[in-house]
Formats: C-alpha cells, structure tokens, sequence
C-alpha cells in the first residue's frame, strides 16, 4: 500500500532539550497508527511537527508524496491534514454548529457559502453525536462534548489524514466506546488516522499498528498486542522492575 | 443585533435620517454631520477590533491619511474632492497592508502595544513635510453646504455597515471570528489568517480614511495634533465596545447614544461631561462587558444579566 505519510529523520529542539530526535515512520492510507508513549515523551510534538505548528529542527515530511515540511499550518490542512487539540480550542462566542461550519468554510474542500457549510457541519455533528447540541454556544458546551467538537470541526475541514491527539482524556468508559466507534466508522469512510491515547484499550481495539516513543525516540513499534506486552514498553510506562 | 431586522425597517430609517438637514437647524446638522462621522469611526473599528479580535490603536492614523490625503490633493495639487478621497483611501490602503503585515503578527496586547505609538509617529512625521504644511497644517477651500456632507456622512455611515452586515455571514467574517476566538485554531483548519487579518485592517483603513477625508473637507482645516489623535481612536473603541464590538448594528447605537450624551451633558454642564464619560466606562466594564447588543439579546434575563456578568469577572 502507498504511504500517505512519510516522516524522515525528523528532529525538534527547544535549545537544549531535544523533544523528538531522529524519528522515521511512515503511515499507509487507510491505516490507524497508534502513537503512545509516556508524559513529556515528545507525541503532541509530533503531531504540532506533522500539522505545521512547529517546524522542524531536522528531517523531513511528506504528504502524498509532497514534501510538505516547509508549508504553512493553513496549507497543510487544506492538503488534506486535520488535527485535534490535547488543550481544547473551541470559538467560545459561536454555535456548535458555526464552529464546524468555520471548519467546513477553510479546509480542504471549502465550502463558499455559510449555508453549504452549515449542511456538513450538520453531518459532522451527526457523526460525533453531537447533533442535540448545534444551537448552543461552545461555551456552554461540558468537557466530553468539546472533545466531540474539537473532532467534528477537524471533520469538517474533509481530511485525508486526521491526528487526534487524546480525544478520549478525561472520558468514561460509555463515552470511551462511543469514540472509539466514531474512529472506526472515520476510518470507514476512508480517512487515515494517527491516534495519541493513553486508554489502552482504545489503542489496543483501534490501531492496525503502534508506535512508541520515549524521549522523543522511537523505542517500538508494531501490532498493538505484541508492543503493549515488551519489557521496553512497560518499563517505559512503568519504570524498572524491582529486584 | 436584532435577528431578522427587515431590510425595509432599514431603509426607512435611512430615509429618515437622509431627511434631516432639511427639516432641521443648522447646528443639528453639524452634530449630525460629526456623529455620523465618529459612528464610521466606530464601525470600521469594529471590523479589526470587534470581529477579528484586534485591538487596534492605529485607526486614527488611517484617519489622519484620510485627511491628509484629501487636503494634499485638493490644496497642492488642485485636483478634486472626490479624487482627494481616492488619494487618502489608497495611502490608508497601502498603510494597512505595509503595517499590517508585519505588526499583525502580534497577538493581544502586543499588537495594542504596537499600534499606540503609530499615532505620534505620524503626527512628527507630517509635521516635517513641505507638502503637508509641516506643524501649521492645510487650509481647504471652503464649501459651506452642511447638507452635502451630512449626506456624505450617511452615505458612508450605510456603506460601512452593509460591509459589517456582508461580514457577519460571510466565510471571511467567519474566518475573522475563528481568528478572534483562537487563532491556532483557525490557522489548523485551513483559515489564511494573515490574509484575513491584513484584510480586515485594510477594509477599516480604508472606510476610516474616507471619514478622515469627509471631515477635512467639512471642518476646511487640518493640522497634525487633531488629525493623527490618539484619544479619538479611544474613543471609536468606547463607542463600539459600549454598543457591541462585533455585533453589525452595536457600533452604530453606541456612537449615536454617546455622542448624543456628551453633547448635551457638554452644553448644559462641561465639566461634568468627562466625568460622566468616565462613569459610563467603569458600569459598562462591569455590568456589560459586550455591549448593548449582547444585553438586547439576554433582555430576557432582566437584571440577572448584570449580576452573572459581574460574578463572571469577579475573582
């Protein structure tokens, strides 16, 4: 399968501390990569790398193909990457419904009209399960429920790629199943995913494959079973064993 | 403000108001002719500071190369009232995008910070130009027919909001929301906000630049101290924040409202006239930090309104 995805010797320094170093991976179209690690391990830095937040130290990104490293946040998304912010970001003073319809506005295949982008907005808010919520402020929105806005406007702008960084935080175990099959049913409609989560289960029952990073390098990487269960891994999480 | 406001309450309003100077007196009509004025002033600030979230302190410099720009022309060159105005929108116009550009990288108070001093720069500057009569200033040639400039005023007063009432439901007003509520945001889903943002300084550089012209042309007189003023660009923010910053009709109320206050209070007892101001500032502040417009729409509320916003910014 083509890489949608393919990330070179990618490095970023804040002066001294190196918060990803040397990282290469790549991720298939149709793939759902599962991006883990510990706190401070470097994996929201990785998606500011990969949407344009930062650039990067060192290395290289490419998108289709494309070189897309030197491209500005807004290009990016309208080639077709989308993220969610760990840190929510909703437009506090507009509707849940004009918040997607901004997404759907920009992005990749923009919308001219507000009532055309009112309409996927419409859809989007369908797929997350948000629909009840439309006319209310953001504001006014509870915690869960931004989560499912912070992906519905990602949605909106019609990604090829999508990042979510830590969609299910502060989730219970309900909301946790419903998001997981709101990935799935995203992954059905063709977008491609990379997925930071600390909810293992969620990593464990989505990701086709997973990457592991600890100090900004990759320490593992491969199906999800068989890298939950590596020493490394676990003393990554968990420290060294006792002896 | 008010959803769903017919285009014909609208337009008869308009009307009414066109009616003015030749029903009212004189002194009336130059009260007229100034608030409509100062409500443009409030309007195009609105664009940048109400929708896009920027608060800026460089509109009167457009204001003052609106001025200068008219009188320049008029007087040196001998050309025009209506090429003056071309001349002053293009300078204001070709300021926004020059200063835009690197300045609206600043976000929040640096970008305030940025554009305080802008005023009295270009205050200095003029003030060393031969062409614009260094720090005695222009005289115009004088046209004394109020009507024609009150009916400027409105003119301009109408084309400044039909642009605010085109940006509320447009994608670019949707692109200048999203940038005022949170800019990383909006550049991750795909928003140019440097375009959006040097565009909306453009387009209230340029609406602030012909009030500028206007008001050359009217008052015949300009100099640099009253042309690039700083406490007039403090006070299309009072005006705009007190009706609604961000709303299309907001401005415009509080300009009116303001301006009618001062007059009054200005005429019958001066020096409480300031004081009053002040007060309103400080209540406003408090009791409802978005304007009239937001207190309109929560009318519902009755006094709760007030006592949510005032725990809302207690600490």
């Amino acid at each position: 399968m083509p890489l949608l995805l393919e990330v070179q010797h990618l490095t970023k320094r804040f002066g001294g501390l190196t918060a990803v170093g040397d990282l290469s991976f790549g991720v298939a179209a149709g793939e759902i990569l599962g991006l883990i690690g510990p706190n401070g391990a470097g994996k929201t830095t990785v998606v500011d790398l990969i949407s344009g937040v930062w650039r990067a130290t060192s290395g290289s990104i490419a998108f289709e193909g494309e070189p897309v490293g030197h491209l500005l946040t807004f290009r990016r998304a309208r080639s077709g990457i989308a993220r969610t912010f760990q840190v929510m970001k909703p437009f506090r003073g507009l509707t849940t419904l004009d918040n997607v319809a901004v997404g759907a506005l920009f992005g990749r295949r923009p919308a001219r009209e507000l009532a055309g982008a009112r309409e996927i907005a419409a859809e989007c808010l369908r797929v997350v399960g948000l629909e009840r919520r439309a006319s209310q402020r953001a504001n006014d929105l509870g915690g869960p429920d931004r989560k499912r806005l912070e992906l519905a406007k990602a949605l909106a702008t019609q990604p090829k790629l999508l990042l979510l960084d830590e969609v299910m935080a502060g989730l219970n175990h309900a909301e946790i199943d419903e998001v997981i099959a709101i990935i799935r049913s995203l992954r059905d409609r063709g977008i491609t995913l990379i997925v930071i989560e600390h909810v293992m289960k969620a990593i464990q029952s989505l990701s086709d494959r997973v990457l592991v990073l600890h100090h900004g390098e990759r320490i593992a990487e491969g199906p999800p079973a068989e890298v939950l269960a590596s020493p490394e891994v676990v003393e990554a999480y968990l420290g060294h064993r006792a002896r | 403000m008010i959803r769903g406001l017919p285009w014909s309450v609208g337009i008869v309003l308009v009307a009414l108001l066109a009616g003015v100077p030749w029903i009212a007196p004189p002194t009336l009509v130059q009260f007229g002719i100034s608030t409509l004025l100062v409500a443009v002033l409030a309007q195009a600030w609105n664009i940048i500071g109400g929708y896009a979230g920027y608060a800026s302190f460089g509109n009167s410099v457009f204001y003052g190369l609106g001025s200068y720009g008219t009188a320049v022309t008029m007087v040196q060159w001998n050309l025009p009232f209506g090429v003056g105005l071309a001349v002053g929108s293009a300078v204001a116009l070709g300021f926004a995008v020059l200063l835009g550009l690197p300045v609206l990288r600043l976000r929040g108070h640096y970008f305030a910070i940025a554009t305080l001093a802008l005023a009295q720069v270009m205050a200095a500057v003029v003030s060393n130009l031969d062409i614009a009569g260094r720090n005695i200033g222009l005289v115009l040639p004088l046209t004394r027919n109020d009507a024609l400039f009150y009916e400027l005023a409105l003119g301009l007063l109408v084309l400044a909001t039909l642009c605010v009432a085109w940006i509320a439901h447009s994608r670019f007003g949707y692109g200048l929301i999203a940038i005022r509520e949170d800019e990383d945001a909006a550049s991750a889903i795909g928003a140019n906000a440097t375009l959006l943002k040097v565009a909306a300084f453009a387009l209230a550089g340029v609406l602030t630049a012909l009030a500028g012209g206007i008001h050359a042309y009217w008052i015949t007189f300009i100099d640099p101290a009253s042309s690039f003023d700083l406490s007039l660009n403090v006070r299309m923010i009072i005006m705009a924040v007190f009706g609604g910053a961000g709303s299309v009709f907001g401005p415009i109320v509080g300009a009116f409202l303001l301006s009618a206050i001062s007059e009054v209070l200005s005429s019958e007892v001066s020096s409480i006239a300031s004081l009053f101001f002040g007060v309103v500032i400080v209540v406003a502040v408090v009791l409802m930090p978005r304007g009239l417009a937001d207190l309109i729409r929560n009318y519902r509320l009755g006094w709760r309104y007030f006592a949510r916003n005032v725990r809302a910014h207690s600490v």
